[in-house]
């Protein structure tokens, strides 16, 4: 269905766009009426020096899966490539990559001396035949991978004027061994760590601003607290062990501020603190769950899920918990809100519809129009945005075996990839800052 | 996985797709293309014609055999083994829908429709075929 759909749009643009844009003068407007993404040929990276092909060819399948994430961006198929394996990497055949429809080149080397590997890495403007960008690093041999985040955050800035989001991490759920931990991984899967120990229950994390942490709820002593730790597992800190439910946590975007769920007073209700655990208020008083809440772009209100109504519904309220009112109104079970970073941006969320499916929606946050991002695919559910607004995260058992897997789409449904290198189960992933590497 | 024995009444139900099938492969709209004057490509002895022809349009994908059936994309040679793979999943050929053969007039009639059912798979509709224009007599 969204494939096909993708196929429409591209010959939509095709039609529109007779002339592919060249590089010096494109600015893409990614999302735009006559969006079509960039397609970019991205041969195998070549060895050059030392005992490199086996980082080479880890490093060019980091680079095609990368591509072909990248919103802005469409990987022109490998295995259509004309172009001999042996061309030079500084001087393509032009008319070869016009020829498989690249607009752009990447092209790479990598030499290895002992733990660490010079990376070489050239885009070229095929339309134009010039070279617009080339960066050369210095990396571990299995970091290598960071170069290519590096350089393809660079690419997309200069080609849409917007930072890409490859050096953004994902932190989420899986089982271990007597427990569930909260795992940290890069965007696209890679360099995957635990944080939280094994053999305890770890729910539910969100990033603190700049990546200075993760916020989870852990039953570490017995209560769903709400903890945070660094990055690097270390400094665990207790934030808030009010009797009952203390989850769902979220930092507002000035980092300044938790809004979270309590049971403290017998029902769910959701309240603010600031980020350092004091200064507790309640922002919702209402007979029935209030849970969930996400912050709007500029911290000025606070979406959530309320089953006042009688069903879960997806609310809004200012941050001060005043002017509360019910923004859906259609189906009977929606939940796990998530508010696109971006200015003006909609709320991700999961449904389950009459069929006791799960699937993700957006919701418009001022006229509460709805648009279905995933359909007839298993289990659809926990969206959460990058940190341009550009893509959603989620968790789909689509896959069958191997239970919920971690997935990425564009904002609008399209381009939904399996992130293959995180295992199963995955539950409730959140999409963190770009990190300086 | 294991056939189901389907009870009366289900025959029905079926949808004999072949026509539509046959009606998918004949939608290949063919129109001669001429060479221009300088040939970049790869020289081959084009067929001759007086039927009206279009120019051709240079941003074109460009099928070219030879006579002895050597096959280059644009003036790239691809064995024939890996020619389905570099057409079918191309890019270009996905947007543009269009492609010029330009072929030698001596190869059999066999080999063109073979290159023809590859093309149409690649999702080309619209099949330039390049020939030379017959010159009046003077």
């Amino acid at each position: 269905m969204t494939k096909s759909f993708r196929k429409l749009i591209l010959v939509v643009g095709a039609l529109l766009v007779a002339v592919p844009a060249s590089a010096q003068r494109m600015q893409i407007a990614v999302g735009g009426a006559n969006f079509r993404p960039y397609p970019v040929a991205a041969p195998d990276i070549v060895p050059a020096g030392g005992d490199a092909n086996k980082v080479a060819k880890e490093l060019s399948a980091i680079l095609q899966i990368d591509v072909d994430l990248a919103r802005s961006l469409e990987l022109v198929p490998p295995n259509t490539y004309l172009a001999p394996d042996k061309e030079p990497v500084t001087k393509p055949n032009f008319q070869n990559w016009t020829n498989v429809g690249a607009s752009g080149l990447i092209r790479g080397t990598v030499a290895v001396a002992g733990k660490n590997a010079k990376i070489n890495l050239r885009f070229y403007d095929v339309v134009a035949q010039r070279e617009v960008l080339a960066r050369e690093y210095d990396e571990s041999i299995d970091r290598g991978s960071r170069a290519i985040h590096k350089f393809l955050d660079e690419l997309i800035e200069t080609l849409t004027g917007e930072k890409g989001i490859f050096s953004s991490h994902l932190a989420y759920v899986r089982k271990t061994r007597g427990g569930k931990a909260v795992f940290v991984a890069d965007m696209d899967g890679g360099a995957e760590r635990r944080i939280t120990a094994e053999g305890i229950l770890s729910l539910l994390p969100a990033w603190l601003p700049g990546g200075a942490g993760i916020i989870y709820t852990s039953y570490a002593d017995g209560n769903p607290d709400l903890w945070r730790i660094g990055l690097d597992g270390q400094n665990a800190k207790n934030l808030s062990n009010q009797r009952g439910l203390n989850t769902g946590a979220q930092v507002s975007p000035d980092g300044r501020r938790i809004a979270l769920t309590l049971s403290v007073d017998g029902n769910t209700e959701i309240y603010v603190m600031d980020v350092g655990g004091g200064n507790v208020r309640r922002l919702t008083d209402s007979w029935g769950q209030d849970v969930s809440p996400t912050w709007s772009p500029d911290g000025s209100r606070i979406a959530f899920v309320s089953s006042r109504a009688g069903n879960p519904h997806i609310y809004v309220m200012n941050a001060d918990g005043s002017n509360a009112r019910r923004l859906t109104f259609q189906g009977n079970y929606n939940q796990e809100p998530d508010w696109s970073p971006r200015a003006g941006g909609q709320i991700a969320f999961t449904a389950r519809d009459e069929r006791m499916k799960y699937d993700i929606f957006v919701v418009d946050p001022d006229t509460g129009v709805i648009t279905r991002l995933t359909q007839d695919e298993g289990n659809n559910e926990s969206p959460t945005h990058s940190p341009d607004g550009h893509h959603i995260a989620f968790v789909s058992t689509r896959a069958g075996a191997g239970g919920r897997r971690l997935y990425i789409m564009d904002v609008d449904g399209n381009n939904q990839r399996l992130i293959a290198r995180v295992q199963g189960d995955v539950e409730t992933p959140s999409w963190g800052p770009r990190l300086g590497y | 996985m294991a056939m189901q024995v389907s009870g009366s009444g289900r025959a029905l139900a079926e949808i004999n797709v072949t026509p539509m099938v046959d009606v998918m492969l004949v939608l290949l709209i063919i129109f001669m293309v001429t060479a221009p004057l300088i040939q970049q490509g790869v020289p081959v002895d084009l067929p001759q014609t007086k039927a009206p022809t279009l120019d051709v349009q240079e941003d074109r994908l460009v099928l070219t055999v030879t006579k002895d059936r050597h096959i280059f994309i644009g003036e790239t040679e691809i064995p024939y083994a890996q020619l389905r793979d570099k057409l079918v999943g191309n890019t270009k050929l996905a947007r543009d829908k269009q492609l010029y053969l330009h072929a030698d007039r001596n190869l059999p009639y066999g080999v063109v429709v073979d290159l023809m059912a590859i093309i149409k798979d690649a999702g080309v509709t619209n099949l330039g075929m390049v020939t030379d224009p017959v010159q009046p007599k003077k």
